[in-house]
């Protein structure tokens, strides 16, 4: 992929290379942080969110908003406090036929100015995905949620694919 | 030799059934065993179209197919008239994978019963050969009796001799509709006031036209070739029992969907060849009301010279056209209705929201964005 954008470093991220706390680390790494036991609203307003891209939603080095949609209105992401993004894309491999380009990221705190809800649900016993949280559209109309996905796609490219790197 | 293993349920209820359940032994009118033939038949008549289906090299079925797949009757239950019909043991003469094409028919003979009982169609893979024999099980039944079709766990499928007629009649004729259709013409008999059109994702069918008027545009819009254009025709076609179109059997309306000679053909193309399921099974195909309108936005941007921006498919079967300047976004959504939505965000600023009456009014609106 041929793009003019460079990947930045992100508030709250951990630098690049260092392991995540649970999300495919070896066991010396750092101590895991502790599962909520329920959906928890997340308010760290600068730690960065991964979302994975379908291939369909990538093209001539712009991400399609419709990459922060969902069916269901929860749009799955993932807490870079828990996964790093390269983490985050190779998790999302691991299912066979499953199409990733690549990782991109919004902040909590971006989300959270859309008014959406983000949420980590990774403590549920149906979610399987280390760090997995979603940003809530469900009380959306049309309008809010075009908004809504329209900020969140153009922060995240603004920012670059955060993994796999971008080759300029 | 029969395989205690191999009993296939058949339940048999009501009328002359009734009446053998009321002595102490269970007896089966005689006059009702054509029914247990037609169940055979039509068992047999699934079960040669499934092999043939995966073995399209081959002219003749495997010696002895059909009896790999052919049932007896061994006997009734006590209690009911509960049928004892098994399949036969392997002869030998059968390689041991043809032994599963009886549990294939069977499974999906009951589903096909189990759809025409619910008014559905039949399912797709049900093969068109064996219709006609689907359409005969129950012929012989009265009002009063019922059929019960074990498959697959469940209650079974009760089936009766009005289900049958339902599914004979739907099988004689096809049923007309009226709708749109997405497709290529590719082929033109002016004379017979015909044509040829392969659907968008689906197969070619034959169609006719009533009105003259239409011939100049169907001429036009007729090519053999792939890159042949794409057009959304409002018109009155006929379903078979399968729900499927068979055939246009009158038309009202041309609109052109996207053609070569557009100054964007290939990037509408593009749009209009997502077939269903493009993300990861799910994914709706953009919508042709979509597509419709996307065609006008592209030439509307080759009018006032405006390069086109990004555009991608919605889940939901809709389109979004979009630009982006440093982290502010231009963003167009189209709905699956066709109605737009132009969105201005990102940066740190207020978003705009604005409904574009025209391509021509989002095409200005994009050429804002990027003054």
């Amino acid at each position: 992929v041929t793009d003019e954008q460079t990947t930045v470093e992100l508030p709250g991220a951990p630098p690049a290379g260092t392991p995540a706390a649970t999300c495919g680390a070896p066991a010396e790494a750092a101590p895991p942080v502790a599962a909520p036991a329920v959906e928890v609203p997340l308010e760290k307003r600068d730690e960065p969110l991964w979302r994975l891209v379908h291939p369909n939603y990538f093209k001539d080095g712009l991400i399609g908003s419709d990459a922060f949609n969902d069916k269901t209105r929860q749009v799955s992401v993932v807490r870079s406090s828990v996964c790093s993004a390269e983490e985050a894309y190779e998790y999302h491999h691991r299912a066979p036929d499953r199409r990733c380009a690549g990782a991109w990221a919004v902040t909590t705190g971006e989300a959270l100015d859309t008014g959406s809800g983000v949420i980590d649900d990774s403590a549920l016993e149906a979610v399987t995905t280390p760090g997995h949280s979603y940003i809530d559209m469900r009380h959306f109309e049309r309008k809010e949620r075009h908004v809504a996905k329209a900020t969140l796609a153009a922060a995240a490219n603004d920012r670059g694919r955060q993994h796999p790197p971008l080759t300029p | 030799v029969v395989s205690p293993e191999s009993f296939v349920p058949l339940h048999l209820e009501g009328g002359r059934f009734d009446v053998a359940v009321h002595g102490d032994d269970v007896g089966f009118p005689l006059e009702a065993l054509d029914e247990l033939k037609r169940y055979e038949e039509a068992i047999v008549a699934v079960a040669a179209a499934l092999w043939r289906a995966e073995n399209p090299g081959r002219k003749n079925l495997p010696p002895n197919f059909a009896d790999s797949v052919r049932l007896r009757l061994t006997g009734l239950e006590k209690g009911s008239v509960r049928t004892r019909i098994a399949t036969m043991k392997s002869s030998g003469k059968i390689a041991a994978a043809d032994l599963s094409w009886g549990p294939a028919a069977r499974s999906l003979f009951v589903a096909a019963l189990a759809a025409v009982v619910a008014g559905q169609p039949v399912p797709i893979e049900f093969p068109d050969s064996a219709l006609p024999a689907l359409a005969k099980v129950a012929k012989g039944l009265q009002a009063s009796e019922t059929a019960v079709f074990q498959g697959g766990g469940g209650a079974g499928v009760r089936y009766g001799v009005a289900d049958q007629q339902r599914l004979a009649e739907r099988v004689r004729t096809t049923r007309s509709r009226n709708g749109q259709l997405m497709g290529r013409f590719t082929a033109f008999n002016a004379d017979a006031q015909s044509f040829s059109f392969r659907q968008r994702f689906g197969t070619l069918i034959p169609g006719r036209f009533l009105n003259v008027g239409h011939l100049e545009q169907i001429r036009d819009l007729t090519e053999k070739r792939a890159d042949a254009p794409y057009v959304l025709i409002d018109c009155a076609y006929a379903l078979d029992v399968k729900d499927q179109v068979t055939a246009v059997e009158d038309l009202s309306i041309i609109t052109v969907v996207s053609r070569p000679s557009d100054p964007h053909g290939d990037e509408v193309r593009r749009l209009v060849e997502f077939a269903p399921g493009w993300m990861e099974g799910g994914g709706a195909a953009p919508a042709a009301k979509a597509l419709v309108w996307l065609r006008a936005f592209t030439n509307a941007c080759a009018d006032g010279e405006v390069e086109l921006p990004v555009i991608f498919p919605t889940e939901e079967g809709g389109l979004m056209v979009e630009a982006q300047d440093g982290a502010v976004r231009w963003s167009l959504e189209v709905e699956p209705d066709g109605s737009p939505l132009i969105v201005v965000a990102g940066g740190g600023r207020p978003a705009t929201v604005d409904e574009p009456d025209t391509a021509a009014a989002a095409v200005r609106s994009l050429k804002e964005f990027r003054a």
